[in-house]
């Protein structure tokens, strides 16, 4: 029967198990096995198709396999998708940050990256940042952060800052705009522009102070629009942001994307 | 008339005349009207009193 090894196919006998094929493939020092996106710490009899990872965890494997590993975990029938998605995520701030950190974990690879701020102090209690980072551009320090992650990731870093003449130009041509302003003038801009039609809109609001997290919600505005966050809660003296609240909100956002990928893909697979 | 979940004993005639009264400017919400997002130029337009209408205001946060 056949059954991919390492992201290969291969032919095996019937009834082996993975302590049989890594012996019979002469596979040395594995002590990493996922089979189907599971974890695998028993012996375990192979089925037809399966999709077997086993490698040694201590050793940076080069190449292919490095690549797809780094997913491994994931559901399998995404990662085309995810690679072909193309997301631009406007301003890189606790929002814009997190959600991109999400999306390539995810396996998103392509993304645009547009903010004109640097890094400062007050960013690291919510920002995907590092103290190190302080006072250097934040999309170059997000793209160091993300292609940290996954050497593969494909950016496109630009320092401009967004207004009501060029946001248009900036976000046309996306799946997916990632409202990560910190303004309420900004948010009102993005939705309230032609750029992003075609795209998929997701934006940020409400996720200042602290709170139940069932408080932070996905509502549906129309049927590309989507908006995340307590709806209410702005930044005001002595209530300010919490990384707990906004990386809340911004999973929410990453996880709405990846939803809308997954049911595009269960209807239409690829 | 319905806006934000709440029926209007006196309709509003536009959207500019609700976002008045409701103490908020023009340049931080979104107006959403039976389910399609309005453009800021249709904010005058006249309302028929039948709409339902969201108007989401933004806050600062991000």
């Amino acid at each position: 029967m056949e059954i991919i090894l390492n992201y290969s196919h291969l032919n095996i006998s019937e009834k082996m198990t993975i302590k049989q094929l890594i012996e019979d493939e002469q596979l040395a020092a594995v002590n990493l096995i996922v089979v189907n996106g599971v974890l695998e710490n028993e012996d375990y009899e192979l089925k037809a198709n399966d999709e077997v990872l086993a490698i040694d965890k201590h050793k940076l494997v080069d190449g292919e396999i490095i690549k797809r590993a780094l997913f491994a975990r994931n559901n399998s029938y995404l990662v085309t998708a995810l690679k072909q998605t193309k997301v631009v995520i406007l301003g890189c701030g606790g929002i814009g940050s997190n959600v991109a950190r999400l999306l390539v974990q995810s396996g998103i690879e392509q993304l645009t990256l547009i903010d004109y701020d640097v890094v400062d102090p007050t960013n690291l209690n919510r920002q995907f940042y590092t103290y190190n980072q302080i006072g250097s551009y934040k999309i170059d320090c997000l793209g160091d952060n993300l292609q940290a992650i996954n050497p593969n990731v494909k950016l496109t870093k630009l320092n401009v800052h967004l207004d009501k003449d060029n946001i248009a130009s900036y976000t046309a041509g996306y799946d997916f705009v990632i409202d990560g302003f910190d303004t309420p003038l900004m948010k009102s801009l993005i939705v309230n522009s032609s750029g992003w039609h075609g795209s998929y809109l997701i934006l940020a609001n409400g996720m200042a102070g602290i709170k139940p997290a069932s408080e932070i919600v996905t509502r549906k505005l129309t049927d590309d629009v989507y908006v995340c966050g307590d709806g209410s809660n702005g930044v005001k003296p002595r209530i300010g942001l919490m990384a707990t609240q906004v990386t809340l909100v911004a999973s929410q956002m990453a996880n709405k994307i990846i939803e809308i990928i997954n049911d595009r893909e269960k209807n239409e697979p690829r | 008339m319905i806006i934000n979940g709440q029926v209007q004993e006196q309709p509003y005639s536009t959207v500019l005349q609700i976002i008045s009264e409701m103490n908020l400017a023009e340049n931080t919400l979104v107006v959403l009207i039976n389910g399609q997002i309005v453009e800021a130029k249709d904010y005058q337009k006249a309302l028929n009193g039948t709409e339902i209408i969201e108007v989401i205001s933004f806050v600062t946060g991000g």
